[in-house]
């Protein structure tokens, strides 16, 4: 009986199994809010600004989700709350001491709550300065925060043999199979270098994000984006223009953006405000181009002129292929560089096609030899007009490519183009 | 003749003509010769005794023996030796030389019951060193554990430890960090001994001979560490016959081999383990892929030298990994994330006993590393100690109530800390540590009255290496004995420390470990232990013994999570500490039902600047029951249940969104929620209980021994939390967690042929 027993004993606790770890979820008290800052100051742009927002605490619903500020809002902002920024090195600042920013932002922002501005080119901000921040909310909160303003006297990308000082707005080439891209600033002050490499002309690629605690990085042509960000997309793929912005920026910024807090023991993030979390910092910035290329291994890739005329325009442009990684991939990017056209209002109202220069990266893909491209345009401003470009690749000899623009019931046709390899 | 052993004997006359004219006045002289009645051979040392008087004499070599200044009267004789039947003749008054035949009789002895005194009534009559606990391999073996049986989470069952959770077996010894032990393999230093983060335990059991934990005041011969010493001895391979072990669990497979090499007195023994959960699954599944392994071996090798012995240990471990991060695709590589880490070792002690002095030489050397790697070349976190150590010592013949031992030591240790990307050509963290410490002590374990044990000794260690510190650390104990099974006891003393984990000991599970060295900027940490108590002993095999500590901790090397990598020494902040508590510890050593009784009450408290918390091992009271006894259908039943109270936590009072900056285009985007801490381990999580059992049986077969058990950890599937998650950005706020090992039944087999 003892024995059978035991045995009883032992089966049900093996029924017992297969509870999950996870622990039922209960309701707690709320915590204790804390006014959350985030903000930048920037030399080398006209307008400057800080997000004031509240923690969340249990106790206030957020509102939904937003997306960048400006131009949205944070999702517990906090209004009425004073806001002054005084330059500590410099007493007689023409902007005034302190600098007042409030809720009214400059154009074309528009009025958010939580978001304040400071005066266009103020406050006045030199390389070693010291600007602190003091904010006062309504509620009593006191958030102040110390930046010390970075300087770069030169930026350099280096490719290959070439070292290219960034001035203006520098377009660059770059095979992303044979160079390296090397970033170097000579800084009067700073301490984060921060390289951001995104495709020129869309603001929703989050890109890549290179940091280094030093005035020097690299970044490899074939680089993989291994982080979340790009989930191990190329960093650079031929056929695209990319944007690379060097920034350097103050500690509270290097600190900012290297911690975060463990989430079991609340430690971890680097603070610099007194009274608030978040970022006081400071970044100047340089902006420069890449017209990123590569090998061309796959008889499709390379250079077609395109010709023919396009509703009495006439059209005589160079459309350069070039594969994705890996070569199985059938995408493709190209540059459509030449005399083509823009869509625009006529006298009367019509819409008519007149002669544009163009020099813009597009997307395609081949089926086979079969090749199939867009090319976006946009129209008194905001409308977008896409046209197609469509046609069976003939090797070594011109072929047919006719050129639509894309409707919602379909495509309709504007033209036969001839494409020659060159 | 009499007595049931009856023997033969023959007795030959020989009748001397004078003896006819002897008379009883006159002194006679009485030889002869004793042979063996089985070959006939003279027998030496046969004692000659007469009745009637008190001569006696004994035989020579040739068997002769020789009475003189007997009477001439008549005579008994009894001849008396082991190995012969005792037997005995009348000898006439005319009868002067004799030849005797014994017959020869095996010597019969009772069953002899070997009664060695049990090593911990040893300790308590001879050594005056508490705070010492002895676990054997059989008790090491029988503790239910985790999956298989595991040195560290038996050791963590003593009293003066706290386990943090079911997940580590990090040892926090009476309030110190876990890489404040001083943890041995045969005097080898080993660096994180332990698996996948803390779950298991790197030292085979069955490997195991036997393992000493001095929870504190540890005496003079020990350095290096601040709390304790874990001195785990590998046993010898066994000098009669190869034995081939070994055990397979739901985790692990192992084999062990050892034996003799021939009839040279040398022994060997060689293990090794490994899991194969990633074989086990890349096999059976083609989609699922679960790269990690932990695998480790052991060795010792035994030469006897004239009175000495040179031992030869060596040990191996690794934990790994190996992510497809990206799958490589035609044309463009991919990216592997990896990590690893673990120990090897080899160590060399040389025993030589000239007269009443004994000589110890040891030499060693002893790795650890840890990496992680994003391959190919984006990214590179690593950590790497070598430790080179040599040492001294020789006991002393300075008197017989002392044991005195001096010795000198060095520790050369070579400590690399980088973080770095070859890709990018940018290197954040380049960190060399080379601290070496050099030590000289003298230990005395003097008995001046049979009462009293005292144990007084100094240890002088100089760090080089930048460093440049010196410290004396005296330590001394004591035992004084109230009866024969009651004594008081303490000790006290001062420890250094030259070489420190960075791991964030807050951190309820963390997969590595950094380990940095003293230099001009890292201190050499320090604590001071007293510790008082009794021990006493019920009958031959139950013994309690209490103890209260009182420990301090200054120069404590902790992590600095605000470090900036440009600033040197920057990695770490320097605090200070106290613990202090009493350890009770009632064992049953022996008997049909045996086991233990652990509890510890404690209070630790560690200050870093202005502020001052309970790290997150402040555990109030912690029991442990731990029972082997007989089980049910002829098994052997192991028990553990354990208490903690609550263990402190760095409770969340809020969120918020830590927004990225786009520099390009001067605003924030992609937030992200972060949380936000209160006061450091403020809060404290719910009381800690878990019962373990396990089952063991015994069957021969097949010409080997095979024992399969059975085990159930958290029988009652107690919740015990792990984490706690919250989430503040709901109306109420919430939270939710994790809980440590749910009820888990395991089984497996042990082998032996």
């Amino acid at each position: 009986m003892v024995s059978r027993r035991w045995l009883v004993t032992a089966a049900a606790a093996v029924a017992l199994v297969g509870g999950g770890c996870e622990l039922q979820e209960v309701t707690i008290p709320g915590g204790d809010p804390v006014v959350i800052v985030h903000a930048v100051m920037r030399p080398d742009r006209p307008n400057q600004f800080v997000i004031v927002e509240r923690s969340f605490d249990g106790i206030t619903d957020p509102t939904s989700e937003t997306g960048a500020i400006p131009p949205n809002f944070p999702r517990l902002p906090i209004a009425g709350a004073t806001v002054q920024v005084v330059n500590l090195d410099l007493l007689g600042d023409p902007c005034g001491s302190p600098v007042l920013f409030d809720a009214q932002p400059p154009l074309p922002y528009v009025q958010v709550p939580g978001v304040y501005w400071g005066p266009p080119n103020c406050p006045t901000m030199r390389a070693g300065d010291r600007l602190e921040l003091t904010i006062r909310t309504a509620d009593g909160d006191i958030v102040t925060g110390v930046t010390r303003i970075p300087g770069m006297t030169e930026t350099a990308l280096v490719i290959g043999p070439d070292s290219i000082v960034i001035v203006g707005d520098t377009v660059l080439g770059f095979n992303r199979d044979r160079d390296t891209l090397r970033v170097r600033v000579t800084a009067t002050a700073g301490r984060l270098l921060q390289v951001g490499i995104r495709r020129d002309g869309m603001i929703e690629d989050d890109g890549t994000t290179v940091f280094a605690d030093t005035t020097a990085v690299a970044v490899p042509g074939n680089a993989i984006d291994v982080f979340f960000t790009r989930d191990g997309t190329d960093v650079f793929v031929g056929g695209r223009q990319y944007v690379v912005n060097v920034a350097l920026s103050d500690t509270n910024y290097f600190d900012f953006a290297r911690s975060r807090s463990n989430e079991f023991t609340g430690r971890g993030f680097i603070n610099h405000l007194t009274g608030g979390v978040g970022l006081f910092g400071s970044a100047v910035a340089a902006t420069a181009r890449l017209a990123v290329v590569s090998d061309t291994e796959d008889p499709r890739e390379g250079i077609y002129r395109l010709t023919g005329q396009v509703e009495g325009v006439d059209v005589d442009a160079t459309l350069a292929v070039y594969l994705q990684r890996p070569l199985e991939s059938a995408d493709f990017s190209a540059f459509l560089t030449g005399a083509w056209f823009v869509r625009s209002t006529g006298p009367e109202g019509a819409l008519i096609h007149v002669p544009r220069t163009v020099r813009k990266s597009i997307d395609g893909r081949f089926d086979r030899d079969s090749l199939f491209a867009t090319v976006q345009d946009t129209v008194s401003g905001a409308q977008i007009v896409t046209y197609v470009l469509s046609g069976a690749r003939v090797p070594d000899v011109s072929f047919p490519l006719l050129l639509g623009e894309q409707g919602v019931t379909g495509v309709r046709p504007l033209a036969t183009l001839t494409a020659e390899p060159q | 003749m009499s007595g049931r052993w009856r023997a033969a004997v023959i007795a030959v006359l020989m009748v001397s003509l004078d003896a006819a004219t002897a008379t009883a006045q006159v002194p006679r002289t009485v030889s002869g010769t004793v042979r063996s009645a089985a070959d006939s051979m003279p027998l030496a040392g046969v004692r000659v005794s007469v009745v009637e008087r008190t001569a006696r004499g004994e035989t020579d070599r040739d068997g002769r023996f020789v009475l003189t200044g007997l009477p001439a009267i008549p005579l008994t004789l009894v001849f008396d030796r082991l190995g012969v039947a005792r037997d005995t003749m009348a000898l006439p008054p005319t009868v002067d030389e004799i030849t005797v035949y014994l017959e020869p009789q095996p010597v019969m002895v009772r069953p002899l019951v070997a009664e060695g005194a049990l090593p911990a009534r040893e300790r308590f009559e001879q050594v005056a060193q508490p705070s010492t606990v002895t676990i054997g391999q059989a008790e090491l073996r029988a503790a239910p554990a985790l999956i298989e049986a595991d040195v560290a989470r038996t050791v963590q069952l003593l009293p003066g430890l706290v386990a943090k959770n079911d997940f580590s077996v990090g040892l926090n010894v009476r309030g110190g960090e876990s890489d404040q032990n001083l943890i041995r393999l045969d005097g080898t230093t080993v660096f994180n001994p332990f698996h996948l983060g803390g779950l298991f335990g790197t030292f085979d059991p069955s490997a195991v001979s036997r393992v000493d934990l001095i929870t504190g005041g540890f005496p003079a011969g020990f350095g290096g560490r601040l709390s304790s010493v874990l001195d785990v001895e590998l046993r010898q391979g066994s000098r009669s016959e190869t034995t081939v072990s070994g055990a397979v669990s739901v985790l692990s497979a192992k084999a062990l081999v050892d034996g003799p090499i021939g009839n040279t007195g040398v022994t060997y023994l060689v293990g090794a383990r490994r899991t194969y959960a990633d074989a086990f699954i890349g096999t059976f599944s083609d989609d699922e892929v679960f790269t990690y392994y932990f695998a480790d071996a052991v060795a010792k090798l035994t030469v006897p030298i004239g009175a000495g012995a040179l031992r030869a240990s060596g040990y191996w471990g690794r934990d790994a990994s190996v992510f497809e991060w990206i799958a490589p695709e035609p044309g463009r590589d991919g990216a592997d994330l990896g990590f690893h880490w673990g120990n090897g070792l080899a160590g060399l002690t040389f025993t030589y006993p000239f007269g009443r002095m004994e000589l110890e030489q040891h030499l060693s050397v002893s790795a650890f590393s840890t990496g992680l790697r994003l391959e190919p070349e984006v990214l590179d976190i690593d950590n790497r100690v070598v430790q080179l150590a040599a040492r001294t010592s020789l006991t002393l013949p300075v008197g017989l109530d002392h044991d005195f031992q001096v010795g000198v030591g060095v520790e050369r240790h070579h400590m690399d800390y980088g973080f770095e990307s070859v890709a990018l050509e940018t290197a954040i963290l380049d960190l060399r540590y080379r601290p070496t410490v050099w030590s000289a002590f003298v230990d005395d374990q003097w008995q001046p009255a049979p009462w009293l044990l005292l144990r007084p000794g100094v240890r002088l260690e100089h760090v080089s290496g930048g460093a440049g510190f010196t410290g004396v650390s005296p330590r001394v104990g004591f035992k004084t004995f109230l009866s024969r099974d009651f004594a008081l006891t303490g000790s006290a003393g001062r420890y250094y420390q030259a070489v420190h984990s960075i791991r964030d000991q807050e951190v309820p599970l963390t997969l590595f470990d950094f380990w940095i060295g003293a230099d001009d900027l890292t201190p050499v940490a320090r604590s001071d232990h007293l510790v008082l108590g009794f021990e006493r002993w019920f009958g031959p095999a139950m013994s309690l013994s209490v103890e209260g500590f009182l420990k301090s901790f200054d120069n404590l090397v902790i992590r600095n999570r605000a470090d900036d990598p440009r600033v040197r020494g920057d990695g770490f902040l320097v605090g200070t500490g106290y613990a202090r508590g009493v350890d009770l510890l009632l064992r049953k050593h022996e008997g049909r039902i045996k086991g233990w009784i652990g509890y510890g009450l404690a209070k630790t408290e560690r200050s870093v600047g202005a502020e001052t918390f309970p790290p997150a091992h402040d555990r109030r009271h912690t029991v442990n029951v731990v029972i082997e006894a007989p089980g049910p259908l002829g098994s052997d039943l192991g028990i553990r249940w354990g208490y903690g109270s609550p263990i402190p936590y760095t409770g969340i009072t809020g969120q918020w969104l830590h927004r990225q900056y786009n520099a390009e285009l001067h605003l924030f985007e992609d937030p992200e929620e972060e949380v936000l801490g209160g006061p450091t381990n403020a809060e404290r999580f719910p009381h800690y209980s878990r019962l373990d059992i396990g089952f063991r049986w015994r069957f021969e077969g097949w010409g080997g021994v095979w024992r399969p058990y059975l085990q159930f950890v958290n029988l009652y599937n107690r919740r015990n939390v792990f984490i706690y998650t919250f989430d503040y950005t709901t109306v109420p706020a919430t939270r939710s967690g994790y809980s440590q090992l749910p009820l888990l039944p395991t089984i497996g087999l042990e082998f032996e042929w």
